[in-house]
């Protein structure tokens, strides 16, 4: 083949130039730290990279929801916590009360240290957090009990808690049910309205005498009961959120590593890769050098 | 037997023979680095009856399948390069970050899912209602960048058609030139150079066919089938606004006889078919997966929006404006519905209106959109949609980079044939140019001998 100068030049041209764009892309590379940065770098990889991205998003959002329920249920249990001291004073108040030997006027005393009791028992039923009522169903705005321990709505109709997604299709409860607290229920025929049963627990005080008085400690017993099994479920609901926190947590970083896997560079392999493009460059300009030199025109 | 005279004349022809001959060498070492430039070669041939030697010189040319596979790979090369420049950008629009589409998906339902928790709050429902904003915005703006790189590139049209008028016409005028001075001589050989070179430009801008008819003619085949250049008269192209593509352009043949045929959708390769090929098919594609995955969204959203109820205890309002019913131009109308702006507490979170404040179950079925394959005609999720454009987009601009690279080989390894053939190589030049020397040498030796035999004659006595 008959090889001119312009072939020459032309060879030389695409070796040094295709030699010096691959120096500039391993260089991007091995500075950014980036195999992957526009979607044509790794079109498959780039399409899988969003779709893990899309899951560290959601997952970073359920870590969220569990932060904000854990806090809310511990609000619960909290209060729950004091409910239950205040209905085992309750139940002290009454078993020391529904004996002969009590006066009338310690009975008073005692009537009007249950009126209290009652009122706390209203205060925590209308907890509050974030401006939230938290043991309201969902209508977390309006107080569930009104000051005289009436329910402002149908406790029968009302016993759902706030759910919010704390995993991939799974939801969490945060908060706890006054209905199933501190309500009587007509699906619920073991459990006792505590508001009811202190007025009650009050005016026999007053008026009655022991035997009364003592009828009432079976049903301060169920109450308690009610008040510690919603405890208990207020229990659950955190230790199910805690495992979900857990899980979104790990999620994060499985999914995170795998972003890491398909769009970050290796750094040894980056840069040798660029020590590789280097080389080639030097390679090419020499050759090029050495074959557009020697000519006739040297010799004559 | 021949006189001294004719000696003297033989030295005589080849002293003038070698001495042009120099002269083209140096004609050729001259324009060793001239694109275009065809070797000329020197033929001596003796001269028949009176002895001597006679030069005459020739263009070399190159094998007609050459010139066709360069303009294939021209038209290719062209094709590509019109594309590359825009696709880089779209893929830069595709690139991920804060604020890309997928990203700004994610948090439009994050903000939904962190709503949930206090779905009274006013301050989660702004920042809920403003990541409602900020998607729309975004899958609005992707939509808008690709129908503006539609329009840039339509505007690159107009030059592109004018500068294949002004090629056609020269290929005609050469053509007229060419044959007002027939034969090898110095005048017509720059004039087939030009060309050859001209043709070469003219096939980057549009796929292009050309013969020599036997009055040596070029005769040049727009996509092999209408007469772009035919003796000394040229067809040409015109771009002109057309309704019926939204006013984009539509591309139109003007034959020779005057006949107009449109060919917008005929040409594939060449700069114009390029950026035909990007304007209607590779971006309205891209456009119009981001006015589905808009569609979608939004009426999806909608309707689960219109069952819920906003603090106020009132249904019925959508999220966002309704899209337009075709699909078509939803991404670029995508936006918060009028309704809805600045009141966060529009936001239907709730099932019933007795649930208004407090309950959230409108925003758990408003999630729960994010999972369920809602988008790509019922293939994918939101989020796998985007990631699949993210896809397709990367391999457009791959195949795209790849064409590129090919098409240069291509036309590289067609335009080394080329240059074999008919190119200068200066070894050989100096080889000539030390062979006519020799020759120019011995030319004057025999002039000299011939005169001293003269002498000789002359001195007899």
């Amino acid at each position: 083949m008959r090889i001119t100068q312009q072939q020459l030049q032309q060879f030389a041209q695409t070796a040094v130039g295709d030699t010096r764009s691959n120096v500039q892309e391993a260089q991007r590379v091995a500075a950014t730290g980036r195999r992957v940065q526009d979607p044509s770098d790794d079109p498959a990889g780039s399409s899988r990279a969003r779709i893990v991205r899309s899951l560290v998003d959601e997952s970073k959002s359920y870590v969220q929801n569990a932060d904000f329920g854990k806090l809310r249920l511990q609000q619960a249990d909290q209060s729950l916590s004091e409910a239950t001291s205040v209905m085992v004073r309750v139940k002290e108040l009454a078993l020391a009360m529904a004996n002969d030997t009590i006066s009338q006027d310690q009975r008073l005393l005692a009537a009007q240290e249950i009126d209290t009791l009652k009122s706390s028992l209203i205060d925590i039923a209308n907890t509050k957090q974030n401006g939230e009522f938290i043991f309201a169903h969902t209508a977390t705005k309006t107080a569930p009990v009104d000051d005289s321990g009436a329910f402002s709505f149908d406790v029968d109709l009302h016993t759902q808690v706030r759910r919010v997604e704390i995993g991939p299709s799974s939801t969490g409860e945060i908060g706890a049910s006054v209905s199933r607290a501190f309500a009587q229920r007509a699906a619920d025929p073991e459990s006792t309205d505590l508001f009811a049963l202190l007025d009650d627990l009050s005016d026999d005080l007053k008026t009655a005498g022991s035997d009364e008085i003592r009828s009432h400690i079976e049903s301060i017993n169920k109450g308690i009961d009610q008040v510690v099994g919603e405890r208990a479920e207020v229990g659950v609901r955190m230790n199910r959120i805690d495992n979900a926190r857990t899980t979104a947590k790990q999620a994060i970083e499985l999914y995170r590593g795998i972003e890491s896997e398909i769009v970050d560079a290796d750094a040894a392999e980056a840069f040798s890769q660029l020590q590789l493009a280097q080389t080639g460059l030097q390679a090419a300009i020499s050759v090029s050098a050495r074959v557009l030199g020697p000519s006739l025109l040297d010799k004559i | 037997m021949p006189s001294l005279t004719h000696i003297l004349n033989n030295g005589k022809s080849s002293l003038i023979a070698h001495q042009r001959a120099i002269a083209n060498t140096a004609n050729n070492a001259s324009n060793v680095s001239t694109p275009g430039f065809h070797r000329r070669d020197s033929n001596f041939s003796p001269k028949a009856f009176e002895g001597g030697v006679n030069l005459e010189m020739s263009r070399r040319q190159a094998a007609n399948y050459i010139t066709e596979q360069i303009l294939d790979q021209n038209a290719a090369l062209g094709g590509a390069q019109a594309k590359s420049a825009s696709l880089a950008s779209v893929d830069r629009l595709f690139r991920e970050g804060e604020g890309s589409m997928g990203n700004a998906i994610d948090r439009f339902f994050n903000a939904v899912r962190n709503l949930a928790l206090a779905p009274a709050d006013v301050d989660r429902r702004q920042e809920a209602l403003s990541k409602a904003d900020e998607m729309a915005q975004t899958i609005a703006g992707t939509a808008k960048r690709l129908e503006q790189e539609r329009r840039a590139v339509d505007q690159s049209l107009d030059t592109l058609v004018e500068k294949v008028n002004s090629l056609a016409s020269e290929l005609a005028q050469l053509n007229k030139d060419i044959t007002l001075t027939p034969g090898e001589d110095a005048q017509n050989a720059a004039l087939l150079d030009r060309q050859a070179l001209v043709l070469k430009e003219l096939g980057e801008l549009v796929p292009v066919h050309s013969f020599r008819d036997k009055q040596g003619h070029l005769t040049v085949l727009l996509g092999g089938a209408q007469a772009l250049v035919q003796a000394d008269e040229h067809a040409s192209l015109a771009a002109t606004p057309d309704l019926a593509l939204d006013g984009l352009k539509s591309l139109k043949f003007v034959g020779i006889s005057g006949l107009e045929v449109n060919v917008t959708d005929k040409i594939h390769s060449g700069q114009i078919g390029g950026i035909l090929g990007l304007r209607d098919s590779t971006l309205t594609a891209m456009v119009e997966r981001v006015d589905a995955l808009a569609f979608d969204l939004s009426s999806q959203i909608n309707a689960v929006h219109e069952t819920g109820f906003g603090l106020d205890g009132s249904d019925g309002r959508p999220l966002f404006e309704a899209p337009p019913v075709g699909v078509t131009g939803a991404a670029t109308a995508m936006a918060i519905h009028a309704d809805m702006i600045d009141r966060p507490d529009r936001l239907a979170a709730a099932a019933d209106a007795s649930g208004a404040v407090g309950d959230n179950s409108k925003l758990l079925e408003l999630q729960n959109l994010e999972d369920q394959p809602l988008a790509g005609a019922g293939a994918r999720t939101f989020a796998s949609e985007v990631a699949d454009l993210i896809g397709v987009v990367g391999r457009t601009v791959q195949a795209n980079q790849e064409q590129l690279s090919r098409a240069k080989i291509a036309k590289e390894a067609a335009e080394n044939m080329e240059q074999s053939q008919v190119g200068v190589a200066l070894d050989e030049e100096m080889i000539d140019l030390m062979r006519f020397q020799r020759a120019y040498q011995a030319s004057s030796k025999l002039i000299k001998t011939v005169d001293e035999l003269y002498e000789t004659v002359l001195g007899l006595k």
